[in-house]
This record gives C-alpha cells, structure tokens and sequence, in this order.
C-alpha cells in the first residue's frame, strides 16, 4: 500500500517538475525574444491599474481609470503642463481672448489626423461642441454640464457659439465671461474625437474610439486588458516612444504590487503607503509621487460662537502639529497645507507663512479673546477614509489632544457619510475636519468653491464671508488674464491665512510605482496624464 | 412579463454603467470564471476525495491527523491573505509561477471561446496553453482549499461509515487487497454525499469568487456583479444573479442524475 502512496507522490512530484521545466524554458524564450525587440523599437508598457475603465469616449465617462486610458487615445485642445495645471498648447498652438474675456479664438495645428484618417480641423471642433451641447442629456454628458452650466437654450449655459472661422481658426463666444474657461477645456472629458467615427459608431464609439492621440486603440477584453498601439502618423517627430501600452486590471493593491516585484507589470497606480517600504527595498522598482490636487483640512464654522473670534481661529492655527498627523496618519505621503489650495494648481501663494506650532503663542490669544481657561466645543470627524484623510476619527484625536494642552475640551462628534455632508451644510457643525479634491485644477474651484461667501449653504461650510475676498474672488472670475488672476488669487490667500476660517492640514500625494526602467513618466496632479514621453530603457 | 420573458430569449437587459447589453458583456466573465472554477473543483475533488479517503482508511494515524488539521485551517483560512501569500512565496521568493492575471500579458491569447485552455490549443499555441496552466495554479489553489476541505472531510466521514459495514469485512474476509476494498468497494458506496457536496461547492464557486479574482486580477464574473453593486448598476446585478442561479440549478440537476449512476438502486421514470 505504501508503495502505492510512493507511487503517486513520484508522479505529481515528476508532473509537476515537467511542468515547470518546459514552461520557464518558455518564458525565457519569450523574454529574450521580447528584450532583442525592445531596444529596437521602444516596447510595451504595461500599466497596473485597480478597475477597468467604464468606456472610452472621454466625453460620456468620469472616472479616472477610462480617464488614464483616455488620454493615450484623445487630446484636448490645450493640455495642463506637466505636473500642474498652467494651460500649454495642445491641439490648439495658440490662441487670443477679447478684452471683455467673452470671445476666445483658437488657432489650430494643421496637417493632424484622426485614428480613422479623417482630417482635424475647426469643423470636427465645431462638432464635438455641438455635440454635447446639443445633446441636452445630462446622464451622458455629466461633466459638460456641470463645467458649462448646463446644454445649449440653457439660461446658465456659459458657451453661446462655437464657429468655425476658416479650415484651422475656431472661435468661441461665451455668454459671460468664465476664468477656468481654459482649464476647463483642458480636462480630459473635453478631447475632440473623430465626428465621422463618432458619426459610424454610434453608441459603440465608446468601445472603439478614435482620436488624435500618440496610440491607437487595439482590444479590450473586459475587466482584464486594453491594448494601445504606437500611432505611426502622430503629428510629433519620434512620439510616441513607445510601441504600446497594456492596462492590466488588478484589483487588490497590494497583489498589484506583488505583479510589479514580479516584472509583469512596469507601472502601477495605488500603492499603499504601508507598502513603500516595499518598493524602495527593491532595486529594481522606484516610487512616483503624484503631485497633489487636493486639501485636507479642519474649519470653523465662524458664525459660532467663541469661533467668530479671529483670535481664537489663530489661537487653535498654532496649536495643531501638520508634520505629526502626516508622520502618523499619512505614512509621510502628504505635505502640510498652509493655503486652501496645493501648490500645484497656479495661483498658489507660496509667500504665505504658515502658523507655527507654538502653544506659547495660542495661549497669549486665547488670553486677548478673553478665554485663557479654555472652553468646550464640538468637533466633527468624517466617518469615512477619503483620499485627502485616510481617518478622519484618529486626526481629530490628535487635534483635541492637542487642544487639550491650553484646556480646550473638545468633544469628537461623527454621523454617518450623507448626514455629515448635509449637516455641515445647513451650519450645524461648530468645527470640522472636511477636504475637497479639485475638478479641473483653477484657483476658482478651491477658493471660491469653498470660501467665498456666494457658496455658504453649498460648498463653503465654514460659512465664512469676506467681502474683500468676495471682490477679488469675483474679479479673478471675469479676468482672462493668468497673470492678473493669480495675482488676485494669491491676495485672497492672503487674507484668508490672516483671518484663518480653515486650518488647512494636509495636501496627500498619490504614490505609484514602477519598474526602474520606466523612464520619462511624470504623474499628474489631476490623476491622468499621456504617455507620450515614457520610454523602457534597460 | 419583459422580465420573465426577456431572459429566455438571451435578453438580459442593458447595463446602467456602460450602455451595452449585459448578454453580451457577461460572456467573457463568466468564461474566465467557469476556467477558474473548474480548475480549482479539480484540484479540490483530487486532493480532497484521497485526502479523505486515506485519513478514513489509516482512521487515527499520522496521516489522518495531519490531514484533518489540514482541513481545519483550510476551512478557516482567510483567502485573500493566502492569495498574498501564494503570491509572495511562490512567485516571488522561488519564482516558479506568475503572480497574475489570466495569460502572460506580454504575449496575449487571443479570445475565442473564452475558455483559455481551450483558445490556445484552437489556435495551435503550445507554449501559450502551458502559460495559461502556470497562471491557472496559483489562484486554482487558492480558491480550491476551502472546497478541498470540506470534501476531505466530507469523504472522511462518508467513508467511515461504509468501511465498518458487514461487506465491507466480508470482502477483506474473502482475502482481497486492500486497495481495493477502500477504492472500490467501500468509496463506491461513500460517495453519494461527496458529490452532493462537490456539486453545491462548484455551484459556489460559479457564484463568483471576489476575493480570489480581485486578487489574482481574474476578470470573472464576481468581480463583475460586485463592480455593478458598487455603482448601483442593477440590471447587472439582476442578470448576473440570475445566470449564477441558473448554473446552481443546473449543477444540482447533474449531481442529481448522477446519483443513478452511482447507485444502481436510484432509478428515475
């Protein structure tokens, strides 16, 4: 009997032996194969990603995972700059704004072609605009509406026309001046597409698309792979380096990782800030940081009591320690915030100085405000992780140990998600922690957004008011100059670290990781960037 | 009616999230899914049954110990950490298989029936159906230990039973050879509730499993009802419910003709 059991054991040991033998003999034949071709041309990259993308018509999706396949295929007609968001020529080489910021005219590169060898020019702009304007259907084209105020015959809709003048000149008339016009249509959801495959394709555009990009859309087999190729004709001289790009769909952050040990994926997004450690103990791998589009931070609500106070708000400005909460909250993969906007996004004043941590200082505040015995407050902590707060309960026990040491007592309050939003709303909170990622990187949907007092009741919880800040907010909004606006903008910021509605805590930096050989890639704040410059280089 | 209806003309409704007809997407899935499954309910059937059967037949040795506690931490096992730790070990540290996916994404198969295994050969590529084996191993184990448990333990018992009956001794009495005592006489009339179980476990493991796919970034059809879930997509829901249910049903209806097969006294009119 035994001999039957030794029997069996031989086998699956011998089995398994063969196996292994004859399918890394494979492999290695396989990689040989692939390396000799790589140094010829350029290679395939293959990028980890944690979900497939929705489509890929850039104008229907909102997602940055179609974003990030997107944008290999389609280009918009300025683009943001490399790691942030100053506008740069895209498919437009340049363009002129009226004085009264109403009429935008672009000229366009000439001798471009789509995928479908189809001719860009001002027609296939003027069809794209047309469109999602005309479309009047909310469901699909989301992001039109919401950066345009709505469709065509809408009374908020900011685009009245979009004409073609001649053959390579488009020229846009707006119905009332909006500053992050541009930046607007430098967002991913605003690439022009090829009408005649929009036009063939019908709904089924979205799964065969055709734009201007460095690569062409190959094959998708879903929840799994899409393949982008090498566009030959693309209108920049030796771009894409590339010979592809695969998007593989791993889910579990950390098994991505381990494919990325493994070689089989060049390039991942999402790596777990406990697992850096990881990466930079492996030789073969580096880490990317992505610059940060968002804020993180903790405000009061200034029309209650004892937070109408300035004093107090600078008082409790320098008791809370930001490189702490990041090097225990954030495994360090966050920088400290001192305006309501990160740095990456232009107009961002970085001549302001931030409040110190310095309990002396809060004190002697507290004294001039006349509570030098501390006092009791409420402090609200989000329920859940968000990408600029990965837990909000344990920042806020940081924040009212900290408080404790001048005899605030502060009491952690917390309601679930959708009840949290609706009551910072409506002003109940007295203080809370709170963060906003940004949606086409300008000042205006930081500061405005959350801070001027147009949107108390909407986005700006602290309900803070300024009429100062109002006035540059607004003047910044009917202003095409860049220059003129970021000066505007970063005088708001300054008047807004002075009266310290917020403390701004955190901006966190999205980490990525990549095989040593992946050269040229620069993650972009917004989540998605082209390929175009990326190379594999052994 | 459309909802009743619908279904038994392939009609399966329109996904919220992606515009296009759930009969059509939920194809690859539920290949990629059904590969899978198959691959573990092997390894779990083969391991599981001699596992079983050994530890009844040498009941309170070694082996039998051993095997059972085997089981018991198969059972409990969280799979996700296992994947991980698959992953880690054996692809990593003694880099003997790949870490994911269902091909070498490098050299990818082209799809034809969905059925890897099958496509490759289709297509005449060798090397390619030896690759897709290797990707198939680490998650097959993964996601075969919980059934291979409970079918070792099932088979175990099953068998227990059997070998303490009268032909049972009668058999070793008239001088015959052990082996085949335990194979043929008495796993023959043990493994009436060993299929039940091997049916209902492969029924389970259709219904998708998340963690493992998630994991080994198998596209399958669990991965797909989950994503759905998370982005309210019911049509998706419903339709990929009620194809797992279908299977389910199908399964039970094999095991159930099966049993006439094994057992000569179940007859059906």
């Amino acid at each position: 009997m035994k001999k039957t059991l030794a029997l069996l054991l031989t086998g699956i040991l011998a089995l398994s032996l063969a196996l292994a033998g004859c399918s890394s003999s494979t492999s290695k034949e396989k990689e040989d194969g692939k390396g000799g071709s790589s140094e010829a041309k350029g290679g395939v990259l293959i990028y980890g990603k944690g979900g497939d993308a929705v489509g890929l018509d850039p104008a229907i999706v909102t997602d940055g995972e179609s974003f990030i396949v997107t944008q290999q295929i389609f280009e918009t007609l300025v683009k943001y700059g490399e790691d942030d968001t100053e506008i740069k020529p895209g498919l437009a080489e340049s363009w002129e704004v009226s004085d009264d910021a109403k009429t935008y005219t672009f000229k366009l590169k000439t001798g471009i072609k789509f995928h479908d060898g189809t001719d860009f020019n001002a027609d296939a702009v003027v069809k794209n605009f047309q469109r999602w304007a005309q479309s009047k259907d909310e469901g699909r084209f989301a992001y039109y509406a919401s950066m345009f105020g709505g469709f065509e015959g809408d009374e908020s809709h900011v685009i009245k026309e979009v004409k073609a003048v001649d053959a390579s000149t488009v020229e846009f008339t707006l119905n009332r001046p909006q500053a992050p016009f541009l930046k607007n249509l430098a967002m991913p959801t605003f690439a022009i597409a090829s009408p005649d495959g929009i036009e063939k394709e019908g709904d089924d555009f979205t799964k065969n698309p055709s734009g201007t990009g460095p690569f062409k859309f190959k094959s998708w087999k879903p929840g799994d792979t899409i393949e982008v190729v090498k566009n030959d004709d693309y209108w920049q001289d030796g771009l894409p380096k590339l010979d592809g790009i695969t998007f593989k769909v791993i889910k579990d952050n950390s098994a991505r990782l381990n494919a990325a040990i493994k070689g089989e994926i060049d390039l991942m997004d999402g790596l777990n800030p406990s697992d850096i450690s990881k990466v930079t103990g492996d030789e073969k791998l580096q880490i990317f940081e992505r610059a940060s589009m968002n804020v993180g931070y903790f405000a009061f609500n200034v029309e209650k009591a004892p937070f109408d106070k300035k004093e107090v708000r600078q008082a409790i400005s320098h008791l809370i320690n930001k490189k702490e909460i990041i090097d225990n909250f954030y495994e360090s993969t966050a920088e400290p915030a001192k305006n309501p906007m990160p740095p990456s996004v232009s107009g961002y004043n970085d001549k302001v100085e931030d409040y110190d941590y310095d309990v002396e200082k809060a004190k002697e505040l507290l004294k001039k405000a006349g509570l030098e015995d501390g006092f009791k407050m409420d402090l609200w902590a989000m329920p859940v992780p968000r990408p600029y707060m990965p837990d909000g309960q344990k920042v806020a026990e940081a924040i009212q140990a900290s408080l404790k040491q001048v005899g605030i007592e502060a009491n952690i309050v917390s309601y679930e998600w959708a009840a949290y939003l609706e009551k910072l709303q409506a002003g109940e909170a007295q203080s809370f922690m709170m963060g906003w990622t940004g949606d086409n990187g300008d000042a205006d949907n930081f500061l405005y957004t959350l801070l001027d007092k147009d949107n108390i009741g909407s986005n700006n919880y602290a309900r803070y008011a300024n009429d100062e800040v109002h006035k540059l907010l607004i003047e910044a909004q009917s202003t095409a100059d860049e220059a003129k606006r970021n000066e505007l903008y970063g005088k708001a910021q300054e008047i807004i670290h002075d009266e310290a509605p917020w403390v701004p805590l955190v901006h966190s930096l999205p980490q990525l990781a990549g095989s040593k050989t992946v050269k040229g890639f620069v993650p972009h704040p917004t989540g998605s960037q082209s390929l175009v410059n990326v190379s594999l280089e052994n | 009616m459309g909802l009743l209806i619908g279904p038994v003309k392939g009609d399966l409704g329109v996904s919220l999230k992606t515009n296009s007809p759930v009969s059509e997407e939920i194809g690859p899935y539920l290949m990629a899914t059904i590969e899978l499954a198959l691959i573990a309910m092997i390894i779990a059937v083969v391991i599981g049954v001699n596992a079983g059967i050994i530890s009844a037949w040498f009941q309170n040795s070694w082996f039998d110990y051993v095997a059972m506690v085997i089981a018991l931490i198969g059972l409990s096992m969280p799979i996700f950490w296992l994947g991980l730790m698959e992953q880690y070990i054996i692809s990593i540290q003694w880099d003997l298989l790949p870490t994911t996916g269902r091909d070498n994404i490098r050299d990818p198969v082209e799809a034809i029936t969905g059925l890897y295994l099958i496509d490759t050969l289709m297509a005449g590529r060798v090397d390619q159906f030896f690759e897709v084996i290797k990707h198939l191993i680490l998650p097959g184990l993964a996601l075969a230990t919980i059934p291979m448990a409970i079918i070792a333990r099932m088979t175990r018992s099953s068998m227990l039973e059997v070998m303490r009956s009268d032909f049972i001794r009668t058999a070793r009495a008239k001088g015959m050879k052990m082996f085949w005592v335990v194979y043929k006489h008495s796993f023959k009339n043990a493994l009436i509730p060993v299929v039940t179980v091997i049916g209902l476990q492969t029924g389970l493991l259709l219904g998708g499993a998340i963690l493992t796919e998630n994991i080994f970034g198998w596209p399958g059809i669990g991965t797909y009802i989950y994503d759905a879930i998370l982005s309210r997509d019911y049509p998706v829901i419903q339709s990929g419910i009620l194809v797992i249910a279908f299977l389910f049903v199908m399964i039970n209806l094999v095991v159930d003709l099966l049993y006439a097969a094994i057992d000569p006294r179940i007859k059906y009119k």
